[in-house]
């Protein structure tokens, strides 16, 4: 092996391994598309020393993990006739997947998220995110607010919840793997103040719970609406 | 901004994206099972180009077959659980995403998809302890000594416990650290208790020799990698 082929391995291998710190793995990043040597060389490790990832030992994700991808990917809505799985004593009711009752539950709503203009750190970006399916009408509008409260507008058509039940608002910062309850959301319009400003890939979610709300402090019934906060051009906001 | 202005057509038309909607109760079905890689490695580039093809169902299989250990590892990087469920959160967007990118015949399906997952919890590992300095990170147990015997199933494990054993134990814990745990070398000699100039010169004979041999057993890199 020649000295800079020798070299090439010697970084391809490092990358791997993950020596480098971020700034150089960036670079050697774009070192490779430009070197397709030096793409083979990562690969070729990557590919080798894949099997010693076996010898760590697996572990349960948090359920609601396959629920920010299923959000995140649009597909809950194609996995609506799946059977969901059946989880193991230590999950918690509200930590479960895709369903078949949700897509039909959704069928009739969106839910969307207008929080307010975001802090200076995030170049006055805004963030929106909706629910729901495809098409049909939008019943509910949330707005966050400069104070950092969500207003919450049930639009015509909006849906009530059954008797002895209420709809629950939820939020599910980016990293969590519990919601935080922002409280039942009640007839009519509402404000709510969440307890953290949201913030870009935070989740917002609306669950079917008893009359008052979970007894659990977390989701005990199906999620109706959920949508995760993007960012979104102030210019493209009327009435600002 | 009013409620009014947010619920105007033309913002909806522009900023909505639609997203489905799920459950969080509890449904009947299989119990999770985690399966060994060397058992769905011929299953997952199956499952990629199907992915590829925008198959939901095979999504979910995917993750169902390879979310316990590609939590584990990034747990093992980022030591978070939150942050290790954004690593293979990020990455298994990346996969649905670019899925048709993986061609089976450049490479592993199982190396890829653990690489997308290492790499987006070394990302994030990097960034923690950037964003929060003198941040405590919990100790790792040291490496199992033992751990190269549970390397036994495919060609590929075989080849790659043949060549680490040819390498001195000392170096090759520093490999298997550095794999396994996520740490830079800074921090990797911190563990050691090593200078950093030895622990880096460590490290590359092991790689060397580690890639005479691998490519002497298993061949070298894809030729189309080259070109």
């Amino acid at each position: 092996m020649s000295g800079s082929a020798e070299d090439q391995t010697l970084i391809a291998g490092e990358y791997v391994l993950g020596l480098m710190d971020a700034v150089q793995m960036r670079l050697v990043e774009a070192q490779a598309t430009e070197d397709r040597a030096l793409a083979g060389e990562i690969a070729f490790w990557e590919d080798r020393l894949a099997p010693l990832a076996t010898l760590v030992t697996p572990v349960e994700p948090p359920a609601v993990l396959w629920s920010r991808l299923a959000l995140a990917t649009g597909i809950a809505g194609a996995m609506g006739a799946q059977a969901p799985r059946r989880r193991t004593g230590s999950y918690r009711a509200w930590q479960a997947s895709t369903a078949a009752a949700l897509a039909i539950a959704a069928s009739f709503a969106y839910f969307a998220f207008l929080p307010r203009p975001a802090s200076p750190d995030l170049n006055g970006e805004q963030f929106i995110a909706a629910l729901g399916p495809t098409s049909g009408a939008v019943p509910y509008i949330a707005q966050a607010r400069a104070d950092g409260s969500i207003a919450i507008t049930h639009l015509a058509g909006a849906p009530a919840p059954a008797a002895g039940r209420d709809f629950q608002l939820w939020a599910l910062p980016r990293g969590a793997t519990r919601p935080i309850s922002l409280g039942v959301l009640p007839a009519g319009s509402a404000v709510v103040r969440p307890p953290e400003r949201p913030l870009a890939d935070e989740q917002l979610l609306v669950s079917d719970e008893p009359t008052g709300g979970s007894p659990t402090g977390l989701p005990t019934g199906a999620v109706l609406f959920g949508g995760t906060l993007s960012p979104v051009s102030p210019a493209a906001t009327p009435g600002r | 901004m009013t409620a009014l202005a947010l619920a105007s057509p033309d913002l909806m038309g522009y900023s909505f994206r639609a997203t489905p909607v799920f459950s969080l109760q509890q449904g009947a079905g299989r119990p999770r099972r985690v399966t060994p890689m060397a058992l769905v490695q011929s299953d997952t580039a199956t499952l990629l180009a199907r992915c590829a093809a925008s198959d939901a169902a095979a999504f979910r299989q995917l993750y169902d077959a390879n979310s316990g250990r590609l939590y584990g590892i990034a747990l093992r990087i980022t030591r978070q659980p939150a942050l290790a469920s954004d690593a293979v959160h990020d990455a298994l967007l990346q996969v649905w995403r670019n899925s048709a990118r993986f061609d089976p015949e450049r490479g592993n399906a199982d190396g890829w998809l653990i690489s997308l997952v290492r790499y987006r919890a070394l990302d994030i590992a990097r960034r923690q302890m950037r964003e929060t300095p003198g941040l405590e990170i919990p100790e790792q147990t040291d490496p199992d000594p033992d751990a190269l015997s549970r390397l036994v199933t495919g060609a590929e494990s075989k080849a790659l416990r043949h060549c680490l054993e040819q390498v001195e134990a000392p170096r090759r814990s520093l490999v298997m650290l550095a794999f396994i745990d996520g740490l830079t070398q800074n921090e990797v000699a911190a563990r050691v208790g090593q200078p950093l100039g030895t622990v880096k010169s460590s490290i590359r004979r092991a790689l060397l020799s580690m890639r005479s041999c691998l490519q002497s057993m298993l061949g070298g890199p894809a030729a189309e990698r080259q070109s």
